[in-house]
């Protein structure tokens, strides 16, 4: 039981100093004005209609904590384990009792607070904004954007692994590429699937299943006309994350064990 | 205390992932509260020890104990205080709160680290800097903190790489008497350079390495004892011709005061001296020529 408290506490302090680390970082902040510029541009762009003004808010808002959650957890997530590396602090980390495994969590779980930080104050003004407008927040609708912070975690996940064993800019770019092809995994799927589709193609349908689909995050027009959310959806979804995001800091972990720096 | 024993370390490096054999069968042990001098040029292979010592990576073959103990487990790793060759830790955080940090990944207990945070302050003479964030640090303030963080969990073992790359000469005096100090506090201190007089000024004991391959090992006072030592002797008042004769010199140059000359041994020193006066000539200064590592492992 002590021990474990103690590994606790070592994670915990790494993901603090991870935390405080980030939040000092200028470039955060432009992302975050980004974000609120663009929900500015929203409300803009929803006085260019005369009904549904809300959804309109409602849809480009999502598209802004989406755009900065994912931007943040990307090129941070990049630059974070580099950086380790470079400035050597991961050496004085490791020379304590302490696992490259409860480092690379630790780092993890400092981004995923950041974010966390980041889609609560967009998310916030997000709702204020709509609401204001007269729409409707509902369950549907704040799951729709919980979601995004998900996806952003999902995706620093991805960052994590790929910087265990590559530079900051090549995992940067090969997440991007994980971005794009999980975003159109269900596309790729029905074209693929389609009967006129040659057998070369269609050799390709086993690798699409093994694609990370970030459809799931994404609950399109439901979130806008705020429907009910299909049974299960909520557990599936935060399952799924989980079922990708822990092996893969879990690997990158493994991997940093092997790594010479 | 610490045992190392045959241990190799090779990576994988290249695009064809090559194999490079960093360390070769390093075999030696550092004893219990003595000050270790670990030296070799850049590229010896020293870190890539040092970070198999602490624990942060573990050797391809031999083993390394500390107090009978593999030093890449956690019991290990308690007993073991590391400052890195370039100290660069988390810059956003002030000297307090890094001491913290690091007292928190050893696992001690708030009440263990804030008793012992003003303890190590005061020891590495930065209590006055304990609030101010570390990027605002001068280079000797960053070694005084990277040595309280090493000590803020009062280990036995110290490992000092490089602590004093980059210092001026009262910096580096400064570190040394810190150095010094702990020495004489009872902790085990394994000191790694490439500068040999810093070593020789401060260690008992001293290995070097070079190309991963260890070429000595043994107490500083084995290497440098000698039985005759050179001496060096300036003098004027001569002809070149004159001068040159006046003994059988291993070294001589003029100089714009006369020359400078080097005999053998003192016992040389003696009849050299009495023929520089015999010819009339004037005795500048006499220096004897003490042993230092350079020569030992040259």
């Amino acid at each position: 039981m002590k021990t474990f408290l103690s590994s606790f506490r070592s994670l915990f302090a790494i993901a603090r100093v991870t935390f405080e680390e980030i939040i000092l970082d200028k470039i955060l902040y432009n992302f975050l004005l980004f974000a609120f510029l663009l929900i500015g541009v929203s409300y803009l762009a929803s006085q260019l209609t005369f009904v549904g003004q809300e959804r309109v808010i409602f849809d480009l808002g999502l598209s802004a904590i989406n755009l900065s959650c994912g931007v943040i957890a990307v090129f941070q997530g990049g630059a974070m384990i580099a950086r380790e590396f470079e400035r050597r602090t991961v050496f004085v980390v490791l020379a304590r009792p302490i696992s490259r495994l409860q480092f690379i969590f630790g780092k993890f779980f400092g981004l995923a607070a950041v974010l966390l930080v980041n889609w609560v104050l967009l998310a916030g003004t997000e709702i204020l904004l709509f609401l204001s407008l007269g729409g409707e927040m509902n369950g549907t609708r704040f799951v729709a954007m919980a979601f995004l912070w998900a996806q952003a975690c999902f995706l620093a996940a991805f960052t994590f692994f790929f910087a265990s064993f590559s530079t900051a800019s090549v995992s940067i770019m090969l997440v991007i590429g994980i971005y794009l092809i999980g975003n159109n995994v269900e596309s790729l799927r029905q074209i693929l699937s389609r009967p006129d589709t040659s057998a070369i193609a269609k050799s390709f349908l086993p690798l699409v299943g093994l694609m990370p689909n970030l459809g799931h995050f994404n609950l399109g027009f439901i979130a806008t006309y705020g429907l009910e959310l299909p049974a299960g959806y909520v557990w599936r979804g935060t399952a799924y994350a989980l079922c990708w995001i822990v092996p893969l800091v879990y690997a990158s972990g493994r991997i940093l064990d092997r790594r010479e720096g | 205390m610490l045992e190392i024993n045959e241990v190799c370390q090779s990576f994988r490096t290249g695009f064809w992932m090559k194999n490079a054999e960093v360390l070769d069968r390093i075999t030696f042990t550092v004893p219990k509260r003595s000050i270790f001098g670990f030296l070799g040029p850049n590229g010896a292979g020293k870190t890539t020890l040092i970070h198999l010592i602490t624990g942060i990576k573990r050797p391809v073959s031999g083993t390394l104990k500390l107090n009978g103990v593999d030093t890449h487990l956690a019991a290990a790793k308690r007993m073991i205080g590391y400052l890195p060759e370039r100290p660069y830790f988390y810059d956003h955080l002030t000297g307090e709160a890094l001491l913290t940090f690091f007292g928190r990944l050893t696992g001690m207990t708030e009440s263990e680290i804030a008793t012992r945070i003003p303890v190590v302050l005061e020891e590495v003479g930065m209590t006055h800097a304990r609030k101010l964030v570390l990027k605002k640090y001068s280079k000797g303030m960053l070694q005084r903190i990277g040595i309280a963080q090493a000590m803020i969990h009062n280990p036995e073992f110290l490992v000092l790489d490089e602590p004093m790359s980059g210092l001026d000469p009262v910096g580096r005096k400064e570190i040394r008497e810190l150095i010094l100090r702990l020495a004489r506090e009872g902790r085990t201190i394994f000191f790694s350079s490439h500068v040999i007089p810093d070593v020789e000024s401060i260690c008992d004991s001293v290995a070097m390495i070079r190309k991963g391959k260890l070429i000595g090992c043994g107490s500083v006072a084995q290497f440098l004892a000698r039985e005759r030592n050179p001496v060096e002797v300036a003098f004027a008042g001569l002809s070149a011709e004159a001068a040159r004769g006046c003994a059988n010199f291993t070294e001589f140059r003029e100089m714009s005061e006369g020359f400078r000359a080097t005999v053998g041994s003192d016992l040389d020193l003696e009849p050299a001296l009495r023929k520089i006066l015999d010819a009339k000539g004037k005795v500048l200064w006499v220096n004897p020529i003490r042993p230092s590592l350079e020569d030992a492992f040259s």
